[in-house]
């Protein structure tokens, strides 16, 4: 039996962040910016560079005071000179954190409707949690062939440990559904009617709370429950 | 990852009783401790509290943020409710070195703390109270029963709060009633439990 055996949870992260580096193309491709990544297949959305600079060439042609030195060497893209932001970097990935008040989190698990929400609720400061997240991470491997079930952590802190909060989750190599609850703990407590965190709770695929433990065990002993492991 | 721990996921399907353990003692006698360290030198025991009106039982430590939140809050209770027969006694499980006891006396010094805070290395009395958080509140009636298990008050800001349950519990107990509200979850770091 393996415990805290260190794992790469490539699969849900490398799709997460393929689906943040699509997202950033083509942010940048329609704010004008031709930065191109050559690990990715090319987007449909936006004009194809060739295109631009065709476009470039006419209006220059056009201008009365067009002189070929104008555009030869024609100016590198901003982007391409610019070095590219930390975040966008692999070496350095980033993890998208929904700030959410209870309404705001409420709403976030109605959405997710259809489906069962499994949601590991921690905090910067609650050491027994980040102790025992590696554990919850397994589990969300475990399952990730179960298109029926999703796997979301809760940090309950304030907003300004937003870059804490980040970086746990970076170190942790746990780019998935994250929110940043910034509740007082007594009223989470109050809220879920749990012993504060660390709390894993389940959302049945009606949206309703059907379950909550503080004990990571129990959280595992459920899931085997709902849904037997699929490998 | 220690072997204690280890220990707790092999023995996973008992720790399914933990999580609730500390209902088990509400409207039941307290459990008792004996010989417990405290910060001012001296060996402390249950005993000392029978002629006690109330007894306020805090489960805390040093190095939880959410337990130094309510210190200065533990401090202001104490001696207001002191000359009301009410004894506030905080005690810590926990054995990471931040919370061992020449660690504890640092902080009940600095601090100026004006109450029993006990050590039980053991973590027995933890166990027996069924305390699982950093602060986790007991409140024992004149006769030693528990009639409130949960969080002091109703935010760990304390500015913000609104809901004074240990005091609003304690209060009922010395004028002869039960709590109205005998039960909240506690809020704080989790006690780690080593078997």
């Amino acid at each position: 039996m393996k415990f805290f055996a260190p794992r790469k949870h490539q699969s849900g992260a490398s799709s997460s962040m393929s689906l943040s580096a699509v997202l950033f193309v083509t942010l940048l491709v329609i704010s004008g910016c031709k930065k191109e990544e050559p690990n990715l297949p090319p987007t449909p959305v936006g004009p194809d560079p060739e295109v631009s600079k065709l476009m470039i060439g006419e209006k220059k042609a056009a201008d009365p005071d067009f002189k070929p030195n104008d555009i030869i060497p024609p100016p590198p893209p901003v982007a391409a000179t610019t070095p590219p932001p930390k975040s966008d970097s692999t070496s350095a990935p980033t993890v998208d954190v929904k700030e959410v008040d209870f309404a705001g989190f409420h709403k976030e698990i109605e959405g997710l409707k259809g489906k069962i929400v499994v949601i590991d609720c921690w905090a910067t400061w609650c050491s027994i949690c980040k102790e025992k997240f590696p554990k919850f991470l397994e589990l969300k491997d475990k399952y990730s062939a179960d298109a029926n079930i999703v796997f979301a952590n809760l940090a309950n802190d304030p907003a300004d440990k937003l870059s804490d909060v980040k970086e746990f989750l970076v170190k942790s190599n746990a780019s998935f559904l994250s929110f940043l609850l910034d509740e007082d703990p007594a009223d989470f407590a109050q809220h879920f009617q749990v012993n504060g965190v660390p709390a894993y709770l389940i959302y049945s695929a009606d949206g309703e709370l059907t379950f909550k433990t503080g004990k990571i065990e129990e959280l595992t002993a459920k899931l085997a429950e709902l849904s037997p492991p699929k490998n | 990852m220690s072997r204690a721990f280890r220990s707790l996921l092999s023995l996973g399907f008992l720790a399914v009783t933990n999580f609730v353990m500390a209902e088990a003692n509400l409207g039941s006698a307290a459990p008792t401790w004996k010989d417990l360290p405290g910060t001012d030198g001296k060996k402390h025991s249950s005993t000392e509290l029978k002629d006690k009106k109330a007894v306020v039982v805090a489960f805390t430590c040093n190095h939880c943020p959410v337990a130094v939140a309510y210190e200065d809050r533990f401090i202001a209770f104490a001696k207001e409710y002191a000359p009301k027969g009410v004894e506030f006694v905080a005690i810590n499980v926990s054995n990471i070195d931040d919370d061992k006891l020449p660690k504890m006396t640092e902080r009940a010094k600095e601090k100026g703390f004006n109450f029993p805070y006990l050590y039980d290395a053991s973590q027995k009395v933890g166990k027996d109270f069924g305390a699982e958080k950093t602060p986790h509140l007991f409140v024992l009636d004149g006769e030693g029963k528990v009639v409130f298990v949960g969080a002091f008050d109703d935010k760990m800001d304390a500015k913000k709060v609104s809901k004074h349950y240990v005091k609003d519990a304690v209060d009922a107990v010395l004028s002869g009633k039960e709590p109205e509200v005998n039960k909240t979850p506690a809020h704080g770091c989790g006690i780690q439990y080593e078997d």
